[in-house]
């Protein structure tokens, strides 16, 4: 059963991916993305991490995804599809390749390392939250200002340039 | 390989498969929001590592880990999507050939 | 197997319940609206001429119209984001039930049955999870449509829910710390308690400002007026579904509903304690049950042949006016709350209820409280439709203004004054 469902959500998982990054347009993209990462949330799930997977659908499905998607929707389609051409890609690709061939190669030759059994309370929102809010809570505070500096930035980067006296009014 | 239970292995390779997924979608697109994308593609699949190991120990650290990546993840959408948004102001594109000069 | 049997019970119990006040919603929303604007509403469909139960037929009607119209679709549209949108917007609405709790748990024997679907450790959490999902139906649907009214009004409703979903989430999470707990069904055996001795201990009552903020963030993510920039007739033709017809439509339309249902049936199990009976708690209803159930079969009694009294006299009194079938309607249903009214006297009589026996008395308290939980839902529900034809539309800097520079500060504030007076109050 669980294999089933292993299968069932990574091979959606990979299949949405590849779409994502073949589709032309970008909003296209964007909702294949959406439905990869519902995937992923997922096998979170079937992690035991609950309370990650929710917030894999909340954080990056639900918030990100929809920020992307409003850009996007802003932005406009391209007209045409263009490929990298750049001297290097054969380089990159080929190393790439390589890289993949080593991992899947190692992975494929370790012998199976199956999952130790454990409690119920694994995943869940307490067990996650004391970890975070006690042994982590500096790091987490500092996130804080990450996230703080981040809405700092995009709010001055993507401001209106102020063309007059009084005609930035109203807009952030 | 693939035999019944699904074991440590087999979220590894899955993880792998997505990372080169979105490895190649940086690569190969000159769309700047697709390259983006990509590269949050790229972070899932490293989500599902540390969460595959975290099972695999037993232990909750790995959770942590990935709620701090979901906050960079955030922080990072915000402000690439803003450079972008004043980027295609500028130059009306967001093919990432186009955008040459630092200072524009 | 039993789980699974009982897990698919509860799946169904759930779908009918949501269809079935669905079509009561749309009823009412109709009567209701007729009822604020004065007028008369819908009484025109009836079955065999005979029976129009005051409009009810209309919403029978009206599905059978929309699955027999021609399924037209665009030339222009993105054939499978187009196909796909009102089915996401229907499936989000009714997942989000998964973690709401109807009933106490039951007993069979040494088994217990929570009633709800899921038992999920993340509870609430959940439900803002499948909250900002519910964005992408309207965006896919907007956009797929390739038609720029649907367009403008797919992206109105991203900003839109991106705004309201931090006052919802700041909302809940001041919920949270008062109950210490992200399970639904824990908040709502908390809310069986008396606060002060007198009142239910209510998430409206521990959290006033929490739960004007919650309700109106639920008014703004489902899309409902005040907030229904999405659909704005007056200024975007009728929004993100005007490309749709037929059953797809019809899809758009019941989903509204459903999410409205589901919304309601959030608000009564945080703020209003659920499946409670206020001042009643599970133990209380289940020692007096058999004299709660005998005194409100006698009240069922005496109303069913009030109304029976009552519709014989119209139907004496308006026979021969209309001078068709039309008017023996009120003759019928006299006639059905006659045999009700007989139906519990005959309960009284013959099966003497007072003493149920323990398992009797549970199931007694169970039904009542799935009851409570089932009122509290309509009431919120009709609370929606009084909110739509009460208020007129935001404009957009309005709702912007709104969501940004009062709730969220106010938001604020009430997280971090609930935080100070649960941590000063342990």
């Amino acid at each position: 059963m669980e294999a089933l469902f292993f299968y069932l959500f990574g091979g959606l998982a990979v299949i949405t991916a590849l779409v994502t990054i073949t589709r032309r347009d970008a909003v296209t993209s964007a909702f294949w993305l959406i439905a990869c990462f519902l995937n992923v949330a997922a096998l979170f799930a079937m992690l035991s991490a609950q309370f990650i997977a929710v917030m894999q659908i909340l954080i990056y499905a639900g918030a990100i995804m929809v920020f992307f998607l409003f850009v996007t929707m802003f932005l406009g389609e391209p007209r045409r599809v263009r490929l990298n051409r750049g001297r290097a890609i054969p380089l990159i690709s080929t190393v790439t390749v390589l890289l993949l061939a080593y991992l899947l190669m190692r992975i494929t030759n370790t012998q199976h390392r199956g999952f130790p059994s454990i409690s119920d309370s694994y995943g869940s929102v307490a067990m996650v939250s004391r970890k975070l809010l006690v042994d982590y809570v500096f790091l987490f505070e500092v996130t804080g200002l990450l996230l703080l500096v981040a809405v700092i930035g995009a709010v001055y980067v993507a401001r209106k340039p102020r063309t007059g006296v009084g005609e930035g009014e109203g807009h952030v | 390989m693939f035999d019944a239970s699904v074991g440590l292995n087999h979220y590894l390779l899955l993880s792998v498969l997505l990372f080169v997924i979105g490895v190649a979608g940086v690569i190969f697109r000159r769309n700047a929001i697709i390259m983006f994308m990509s590269i949050e593609l790229m972070l899932t699949s490293v989500n599902l590592t540390i969460l595959a190991y975290s099972r695999y120990l037993g232990d909750h650290t790995g959770h942590v880990l990935v709620l701090f990546v979901f906050a960079v993840a955030a922080a990072e959408a915000a402000v690439g999507l803003a450079i972008l948004v004043e980027l295609f102001r500028k130059r009306d594109t967001v093919d990432v050939d186009r955008f040459r000069q630092l200072m524009e | 197997m039993a789980e699974i049997a009982w897990a698919l019970g509860k799946i169904l119990f759930m779908l009918v319940f949501v269809f079935t006040v669905l079509v009561v919603m749309i009823w009412g929303e109709r009567k209701g609206s007729a009822f604020i604007q004065d007028r008369i509403g819908p009484n025109r469909a009836s079955i065999g001429g005979v029976i129009r139960l005051g409009g009810l037929v209309h919403p029978v009607a009206d599905v059978l119209k929309l699955l027999f119209k021609e399924d037209l679709v665009p030339g222009a549209v993105n054939r499978f984001f187009y196909t796909m949108a009102p089915f996401v917007v229907m499936v989000i609405a009714l997942v989000t039930f998964a973690v709401l709790p109807f009933g106490d748990a039951i007993y069979l024997g040494d088994k217990v049955i929570p009633l709800r679907i899921a038992d999920l450790d993340v509870g609430i959490l959940y439900l803002l999870a499948i909250t900002s999902l519910s964005v992408y139906g309207i965006v896919l649907a907007g956009w797929a449509s390739n038609n720029k009214y649907t367009f403008l009004g797919g992206i109105r409703s991203t900003a839109q829910m991106i705004s309201y979903e931090i006052n919802m989430g700041l909302a809940v999470l001041a919920l949270l710390l008062v109950y210490g707990s992200t399970r639904v069904d824990a908040m709502v055996v908390e809310q069986g308690q008396l606060l002060f001795g007198f009142l239910p201990r209510w998430g409206v009552f521990l959290q006033p400002l929490g739960f004007v903020l919650f309700l109106t963030s639920v008014f703004a993510e489902t899309n409902r007026t005040p907030f229904d920039l999405a659909e704005g007739e007056s200024e975007l033709v009728s929004g993100y579904n005007i490309e749709y017809s037929s059953m797809k439509f019809a899809l758009f339309f019941m989903a509204e509903y459903a999410s409205m249902i589901v919304a309601a049936g959030f608000i009564s199990s945080l703020y209003f304690g659920g499946w409670q009976v206020p001042w009643l708690d599970t133990i209380t209803l289940r020692e007096h049950a058999g004299t709660f159930l005998g005194v409100s079969l006698w009240v069922g009694a005496v109303f069913n042949l009030l109304f029976a009294a009552l519709l014989w006299k119209r139907y004496r009194r308006e026979r021969g006016l209309l001078g068709d079938r039309r008017e023996l309607e009120p003759l019928v249903l006299g006639i059905v709350f006659f045999i009700l009214a007989l139906v519990c006297l005959g309960a009284v009589v013959i099966a003497s209820p007072w003493n149920l026996g323990e398992q009797g008395a549970a199931h007694f308290a169970t039904v009542v409280q799935v009851l409570s939980f089932i009122l509290k839902t309509l009431f919120f529900s009709w609370l929606f439709i009084w909110v739509r034809w009460t208020l007129p539309r935001f404009r957009y800097d309005q709702l912007m203004k709104l969501g940004w520079q009062l709730m969220l500060p106010l938001g604020l504030l009430n997280f971090f004054v609930t935080a100070a007076v649960v941590l000063l109050a342990r």
